[in-house]
């Protein structure tokens, strides 16, 4: 009998990753550390921490590349340690990596982006239908027939992303998918993020992009790794204190309105992106005496 | 040492049906002491541009003279100008190979012929600019530091050379939020305690406002804008047409003068931002009364 567990997409129980210790005389060196989360299906959760801090390994786990050392994790119901199911979960949850250049693997972009739904043995008409529906989606469809070393950072990345899309997975992990991309290319991956979560794919978006997490419904904090800190990104950036004690940045939004409020301007806990932030602003945000202000605060 | 650029080009594919122009009859001065910012998004011709700055590629028409003299003429040492312009690679700590972090650093002294004494008081010098523990680091294996640590070192292997020009292309990638600022912070000391032209190549805007005294814009292998910070950064219409974003406070800006705020003047830090809004907002409010 398989265990089955539909309530949430993803569920974590108590689960401990330790990487082989470096020699002998040393001690296993901990990754995860007892860690339990759940991700509700159709959600978009940012995961933040500073390097080292196990939010690659969280996401390779998930991904059935690195099975834990302790503790459970079932994707859409399957325990990632069940040998049989690891291509079920695989395709269930797919990954994008940082590097585009080593995901790449076909010399055209419509071949690597069938690799997938090959592999999976899907129809070749059907093949044919969800390429070309993922590489519209990602908007790399009029490039179909290049090699992907013609394209830009941001255009190969949104290759990988067609390749996982592809093999029409419920959920996608991004492992820092705009860390080695330009301004453009980023935002051009940031889009396709926020359409697949409007589609119901679930989202999990590793990043040390502050204005990414901004976008997220959830925000999880890793720190040594455990969970430092799991709440809506409103929630998260408004304290300030914390965010620095995290070790993390405020989004440039937020930093922003930060010193307007000190100034005296009303504006409230969820302005996080700058779009939001200039229409407040332009929309009748008041502006209060700072001293007044100051005042009512002693009191 | 002065770097000037005249004209230069450089040609991928010559004659070829796919002939392409990486650089376009780029020509620049680049004074003692500069920190120099290179903006431009992927492919742009910036990374050709900076090797073209050490030697590693020739242009295929155009001069690059340094101390007012061509690089590649034949009796300029390319291994006497790679010493003096130090290039840092994106995603150096991919190039670490030695079995100790000492020995990491050392390999450029040592390859230049300096003898063990002056390298190993380089190795930490070197180590001590990049806020590295020499006594902790030195006998250790680069590949069991953290990627910050890691990326040090890289960074430490070219400053031993002693470079009078330091050239990174994007040291900061990749980075968390706070090795990011804590390495940025690190190159800025390195400038002012070794004197050295900084060329920072990043497609980090608010890094390239807060840094950089002058600033470089490619965009299809041409230079198509040079200036001061808040010269470049008034250009909106220039650098959305290079695929370029702008730093958070000129993009708050620029989206409230799109909304229709009549807010004067170039922005750059969030502190400027803050305080034009808030004065903004104080004359719109009397105005509305």
């Amino acid at each position: 009998m398989k265990e089955i567990e539909m309530e949430n997409i993803i569920r974590i129980v108590d689960m401990t990753l330790q990487y082989p210790p470096a020699d002998e005389d040393a001690d296993p060196q901990t990754a995860i550390d007892g860690l339990s989360l759940e991700i509700k299906e159709g959600s978009f959760v940012a995961v933040l921490g500073q390097n080292g801090s196990g939010k690659s390994t969280l996401a390779k786990t998930i991904n059935a590349l690195l099975p834990p050392t302790g503790g459970d994790i079932f994707v859409c119901g399957m325990n990632t340690k069940d040998d049989e199911l690891i291509w079920e979960i695989r395709r269930s949850a797919g990954m994008v990596f940082q590097n585009p250049d080593n995901q790449l693997v076909s010399a055209v972009v419509e071949d690597d982006v069938a690799f997938g739904p090959e592999n999976l043995g899907v129809p070749t008409e059907e093949i044919r239908q969800r390429i070309d529906d993922a590489m519209k989606k990602t908007g790399i469809f009029e490039q179909r027939k290049k090699s992907p070393h013609m394209l830009s950072g941001g255009q190969k990345q949104r290759v990988a992303i067609a390749g996982v899309i592809a093999m029409r997975p419920r959920c996608i992990l991004f492992d820092e998918p705009t860390a080695m991309l330009d301004p453009k290319g980023r935002l051009e991956v940031m889009n396709i993020i926020k359409a697949l979560k409007k589609e119901g794919i679930t989202v999990l978006l590793i990043t040390h992009f502050m204005e990414e997490a901004a976008e997220a419904d959830r925000v999880i904090v890793m720190r040594q790794g455990k969970i430092a800190a799991d709440a809506p990104p409103a929630d998260l950036f408004s304290d300030t204190e914390n965010v620095r004690r995290l070790g993390l940045d405020l989004p440039p939004a937020v930093e922003i309105r930060e010193l307007l409020r000190a100034g005296g301007v009303d504006i409230s806990d969820d302005v996080l992106d700058m779009g939001s932030l200039a229409r407040v602003l332009c929309a009748g945000a008041e502006v209060t005496d700072g001293t007044e202000r100051r005042r009512v605060r002693e009191e | 040492m002065p770097i000037i650029a005249e004209n230069i080009s450089h040609v991928y594919n010559k004659g070829q049906p796919d002939e392409t122009y990486a650089l376009r009859d780029v020509s620049f001065s680049i004074e003692d002491g500069e920190f120099i910012g290179i903006i431009g998004h992927t492919g742009s011709g910036k990374s050709t541009l900076i090797q073209h700055l050490n030697g590693l590629l020739k242009p295929d028409s155009g001069r690059i003279l340094i101390d007012g003299r061509d690089i590649m003429s034949k009796d300029v040492s390319l291994r006497g100008i790679r010493r003096k312009v130090g290039l840092v690679f994106q995603y150096p700590e991919y190039q670490l190979f030695e079995e100790t972090v000492a020995e990491d650093v050392a390999f450029g002294p040592k390859n230049l012929g300096i003898p063990p004494d002056e390298t190993d008081q380089r190795v930490r010098e070197a180590l001590r600019l990049t806020e590295l523990d020499y006594d902790e680091i030195a006998d250790r294996s680069p590949f069991e530091l953290s990627g910050g640590q890691k990326r040090r070192v890289a960074i430490a292997g070219v400053l031993a050379m002693r470079p009078e020009v330091l050239i990174l292309d994007e040291p900061a990638a990749g980075l968390d939020p706070k090795s990011h600022v804590q390495i940025l912070e690190m190159i800025r000391r390195v400038r002012e305690e070794r004197k050295v032209t900084v060329i920072l190549v990043s497609h980090n805007m608010d890094d390239v406002a807060r840094l950089c005294s002058r600033v470089f814009v490619m965009e299809k292998g041409e230079l198509i804008l040079s200036g001061t910070p808040r010269e470049v950064f008034s250009q909106t219409e220039l650098l959305r047409k290079a695929g370029l974003g702008l730093p958070a406070a000129a993009d708050l800006i620029f989206r409230m003068r799109t909304l229709g705020a009549d807010i004067d003047g170039d922005i750059l830090s969030a502190e400027e931002a803050a305080d034009a809004v808030i004065k903004w907002l104080r004359k719109k409010g009397k105005r509305g009364r």
